[in-house]
């Protein structure tokens, strides 16, 4: 193993390598309370969906995207208590994911509890925003896509996702207001 | 299961840095009000049972979407 590198054989990701320097802390999720460690791994560099992988714990991962691909209406307000958890000074300094899942009929993504990582300190939670407008399930609009690997294949997303945001706007407009609350 | 009673008005606290107060009660109807550090999630207890649930469903769900499969059935 190189070093400044982290290498693993992960149940649902596969090969996993990661830089030390890009490893996420989290303090555990709900259901997932000594889950530490992560990385956000793709195959793909325009992929749509990345692994959240666990760097602790070899079976555990989460596929997770960027909901507004999906839903370009999404402006949740984040609680500046939790940004500042994170050493986050503002909404600008952290990336907000989605937990998705895609097996069933019908893929969706929980826009309840999304995930906020800070780029800066590598620092991330899940925050539940306790808004009505955001479901815990909310499907994804059609067409769908291909999950990351490690079974992906390539050519599903068109690259700049604009079906997929053109329906979800038109889909989502009935469950998510789209005004950012300030 | 540790058990207290508490009037209107008075409060406890968990740890060095949680409080909760009794803020009303009646009828079987209680407010609390919470003073928790930020990183500590506080939620109703459904709710964060839900969030559980959607992350234990999430990290188990198979992945590969057929796209071809939902095309024709959509």
């Amino acid at each position: 193993m190189q070093d400044g590198w982290i290498e693993m054989t992960h149940a649902r990701a596969g090969e996993v390598r990661v830089r030390e320097d890009a490893v996420i802390e989290f303090q555990g999720l709900p259901g997932f309370p000594d889950a530490r460690r992560f990385a956000l791994v793709h195959e793909e560099k325009d992929d749509v969906f990345q692994w959240l992988v666990c760097l602790d714990d070899a079976e555990l991962a989460f596929v997770v995207t960027d909901p507004l691909l999906f839903f370009p209406e999404y402006h949740p307000t984040l609680p500046a208590p939790q940004l500042r958890a994170l050493g986050a000074g503002g909404r600008e300094e952290v990336v907000l994911l989605a937990i998705g899942n895609l097996g069933g009929e019908t893929p969706r993504l929980n826009l309840a509890a999304p995930l906020i990582v800070h780029l800066e300190t590598r620092r991330a939670a899940q925050i539940v925003l306790d808004d009505p407008r955001f479901s815990i399930a909310q499907p994804l609009p059609a067409p769908t896509y291909r999950g990351p690997g490690p079974d992906h294949q390539a050519g599903g997303p068109d690259p700049e996702g604009e079906v997929a945001d053109r329906r979800a706007g038109e889909n989502a407009e009935a469950q998510i207001e789209s005004k950012p609350q300030t | 299961v540790l058990v207290l009673s508490r009037k209107n008005g008075e409060s406890l606290r968990i740890g060095s840095d949680v409080l909760v107060r009794v803020l009303v009660s009646s009828r079987g109807h209680v407010r609390l009000g919470i003073e928790a550090p930020p990183d500590k999630l506080v939620l109703r207890e459904e709710l964060y049972e839900r969030i559980v649930d959607a992350n234990r469903e999430a990290a188990s769900a198979p992945v590969a979407v057929d796209v071809d499969r939902q095309e024709e059935r959509g």
